[in-house]
Parts: structure tokens; C-alpha cells; sequence
């Protein structure tokens, strides 16, 4: 009618998705699958990476808490968008382009994976403290450390990629005939 | 007061196609709808209501005709302008009020401003003026699930309203209500229709509801079997 369309921004979808993060049970399991391989990583960071043995083991026990998270994360994801089927339904009905659906459910994997990563640095910090009380904190390598953010939100993001597209990609008719 | 139809079905059909056999869901339907008219939709089920509907709103392409929404044929929008039609030109209301769980009753009326580019601010002193009107100014920080039915229908109502549409499609708006709450939505939505000149279309078995609208539109099996003026 006028060629313009409807608004849906980076700052709306971090306040819906914030509202759906803290009113839906979901989030602690990722948060949590999040975290422990943050916390891994984290750990391996600050104790360095050991010798050839120990080295090889490490990292392929890291790669493993890694699928283990994303794996986690992705049926997660994709059970809360088919718990939300309805309501994404109504927010397509309201004005919701498919892009602002799949931006909505990408920033909820994107804040469940900083704040997952958080948790990871303090625990993955707690239990080098416990295994090694030497550590002098002036020795600790941040930089490292502060790595673990971009790897679990991006694990997490990327795990949500297929969820997202899926919630996207959903028809409203059929998702408000749904009967609960 | 009879000039150009706000909406102007032509000649609109939808059919689905189920294990080779073909479902006429709508069948050759020639409506028009006036600004500021109240009409009600009456038919059994299966007669092809929710299916109009869904076609008004944009959110289905029908198999054959047209549909103009204040003289724009809606086949020749894209889905840009479509979202955009919902968002401001139309509201909806649920048989099952259809709000969002993790909102406040405040938030899920404030939520199409978001679509219609309002600052959220902005959106939720629209917001709570609404619920205001529709008698819920002491609830705005409830979850739909500490809300009962006609105050959740309610707050779907002010939902509906709030990006101040040409348009309110009602489903079955008093469906899930017992009488005496569903008598209160229809009050409701013949107050909005009085006094702020919103056009309401109603699909309904509520005889309360027939009652009080300006036509009724009769449909069966995908057509239109008579219309009564009131
Ligand atoms: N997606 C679909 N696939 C196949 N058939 C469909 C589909 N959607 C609707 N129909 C059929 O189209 C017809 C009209 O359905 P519609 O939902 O419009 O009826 P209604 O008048 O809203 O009924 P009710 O009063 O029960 O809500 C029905 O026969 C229905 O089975
Ligand atoms: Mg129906």
C-alpha cells in the first residue's frame, strides 16, 4: 500500500527474547550444556595444554563436550520452537516478517551462549584454582580466557541455526489451526 | 454512507487438495464490506469462515479471485506489504486470545507497535491507555496465565486495536467464553465499533452477537447463502 513493510530490530529481538528466555523452562538446560564446555575450555586455557599426551587427550575431550553442547542445544532449541509453533504463528499474523522470526530465536541462542560462557570462565576458573593453587592470578592468561565468549556464542548460534530456520520457515495458518 | 467498500471480495475461492480429492473450502464468494459497519459471519462448521478470513488478512492466496483492501488487490502485494497490511490496517482476535505467555498483559498489547516501527516507550503508554479502556487498568503487570478468559479476550481486544486499524477480524471472538463474560466482549466490541468507527468483522454462532450487527453474511459450504440486513 505504501511499499513500506513492518520493524523488527536487533534491540527488539534481545528484549523478546530476553522475556523468552527468562519465562520459558528451556534456557537453564542450554545455558548449562553451554557452560560446561566453556568451563572445559577455560580450564585448558588457564592450565595451559600440557604435554603430547596430554595434549591429544585434551583436546579431543574439549571436541567432545563441544558436539555434545551444540547437539544439546539444537534439540533444545527446536522443541521450544515447536512448544512456541502457536505463538510464533501470532507473531506472523501481527506484522512478524520470516526474518524477524529467525533474528528472535538467533539472539535468544546468542544471549543463552554469553551468558553460558560466563558461567563457563568462572567454573572453568574455579577448578584451576582447586587443581592447582599456585596459579598466581597475575599469571593468568585473560586474553585467552575472554576467548571463550565468541566460542560459546557461537556454538550456541550455530546450533540454532537449523531451529531458527525451522521457526522462520513456519506457516501461520497451519500454526493457529494448532490446537493445543 | 454506501461508497467505496473498505473490502471487496470478488468472485473468491479457495480449495484444498486432500488424497486426490478436492476441498472447496470457499467457492465463488462476492462480499463487500463498508467502513464502520459491524457484520457478522455465520455458518457451520466447516463452511469456510476462518478460510475468509485468512484471505482478507493476507495470510492465504486464494485459488481464484480477488480480494481489495481499501481498492488495493492484495495479489499484488508482496510479503513486505502483506506483514505490513496485518500489522496496521488489521487486527486480530481469537477464538483462544492467542496472547504471548511470557508478556504482561501490558507487553502483549504493546507488541504489533514493535511491528509498526513505535518506540517501545511509545508502545506501551498506547498500550496501557487501552487496557484502560477496556477496563483492565489494574492488571497490566499480569501474565495471561493469571488472567481469566473474558480478561484475556480482553486484553487481545486491545491487542487488536492498538496499531489503530481500519479492521478488526474476530474469529469466533466469544467461542471459549461462558454467556455472561461473552455478552461483555460483544458490548466491548460494539463500543469500539460505535465509537472509534473501526470496522468489525465477526465470525460467530453467538445469537447476542447476530444480533447486534449491522448485517449478517450467511455462509455454507463455501458460499454465500443469504445476506440479512439489520
Ligand atoms: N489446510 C487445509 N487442508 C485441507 N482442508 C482444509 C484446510 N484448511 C481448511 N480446510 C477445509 O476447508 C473447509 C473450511 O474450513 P474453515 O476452517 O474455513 O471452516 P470454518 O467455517 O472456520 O469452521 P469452524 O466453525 O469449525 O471454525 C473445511 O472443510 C476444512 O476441512
Ligand atoms: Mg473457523
Amino acid at each position: 500500500m505504501t511499499g513500506d513493510s513492518t520493524h523488527f530490530g536487533l534491540i527488539d529481538a534481545f528484549r523478546l527474547g530476553l522475556r523468552y528466555i527468562r519465562g520459558r523452562g528451556q534456557a537453564p538446560v542450554n545455558i548449562a550444556s553451554i557452560s560446561l564446555a566453556s568451563a572445559f575450555y577455560a580450564y585448558m586455557v588457564l592450565m595451559g595444554i600440557g604435554t603430547q599426551t596430554l595434549r591429544t587427550y585434551r583436546l579431543w575431550l574439549l571436541s567432545v563436550a563441544v558436539v555434545v553442547a551444540a547437539v544439546s542445544m539444537a534439540t533444545v532449541m527446536l522443541i521450544s520452537v515447536y512448544e512456541r509453533y502457536r505463538e510464533i504463528g501470532v507473531l506472523k499474523c501481527l506484522g512478524a516478517l520470516d526474518r524477524h522470526v529467525f533474528l528472535l530465536l538467533i539472539v535468544e541462542a546468542l544471549i543463552q551462549g554469553l551468558i553460558g560462557g560466563g558461567i563457563g570462565i568462572l567454573l572453568g576458573f574455579a577448578s584451576t584454582l582447586i587443581s592447582n593453587t599456585s596459579t598466581p592470578l597475575s599469571g593468568v592468561n585473560y586474553l585467552g580466557l575472554s576467548s571463550t565468549l565468541p566460542l560459546s556464542t557461537l556454538i550456541s548460534m550455530a546450533s540454532s541455526l537449523y531451529p531458527a530456520y525451522r521457526a522462520m520457515r513456519l506457516n501461520p495458518i497451519e500454526a493457529l489451526r494448532y490446537e493445543v | 454512507m454506501k461508497s467505496e467498500p473498505l473490502i471487496e471480495v470478488v468472485d473468491l475461492a479457495r480449495y484444498y487438495e486432500m488424497a486426490g480429492t478436492i476441498i472447496k473450502a470457499l467457492d465463488g464468494v462476492n462480499l463487500e464490506f463498508y467502513r464502520g459497519e459491524y457484520v457478522s459471519i455465520v455458518g457451520p462448521s466447516g463452511s469456510g469462515k476462518t478460510t475468509l478470513f485468512n484471505l482478507i488478512g493476507g495470510l492465504d492466496r486464494p485459488t481464484r479471485g480477488k480480494v481489495y483492501v481499501d481498492g488495493v488487490d492484495l495479489a499484488e502485494l508482496d510479503s513486505y506489504e502483506l506483514a505490513w497490511l496485518r500489522c496496521r490496517k488489521i487486527g486480530y482476535i481469537f477464538q483462544n486470545f492467542n496472547l504471548i505467555g511470557v508478556l504482561t498483559a501490558l507487553e502483549n498489547v504493546a507488541l504489533p507497535t514493535i511491528f509498526a516501527g513505535l518506540p517501545w516507550e511509545e508502545g506501551l503508554r498506547k498500550a496501557e491507555e487501552l487496557l484502560r479502556l477496556v477496563g483492565l487498568s489494574d492488571r497490566l503487570r499480569h501474565l495471561p496465565s493469571e488472567l481469566s478468559a473474558g480478561q484475556q479476550q480482553r486484553v487481545a481486544i486491545a491487542r487488536a486495536m492498538v496499531n489503530d486499524p481500519d479492521i478488526i477480524l474476530a474469529d469466533e471472538p466469544t467461542g471459549n467464553l461462558d454467556h455472561e463474560t461473552g455478552s461483555r466482549i460483544i458490548g466491548l466490541l460494539q463500543r469500539l465499533n460505535r465509537e472509534r468507527g473501526v470496522t468489525i468483522i465477526a465470525a460467530t454462532h453467538d445469537v447476542e452477537m447476530i444480533e447486534g450487527s449491522d448485517r449478517v453474511v450467511w455462509l455454507r459450504d463455501g458460499r454465500v447463502e443469504k445476506i440479512e440486513v439489520k
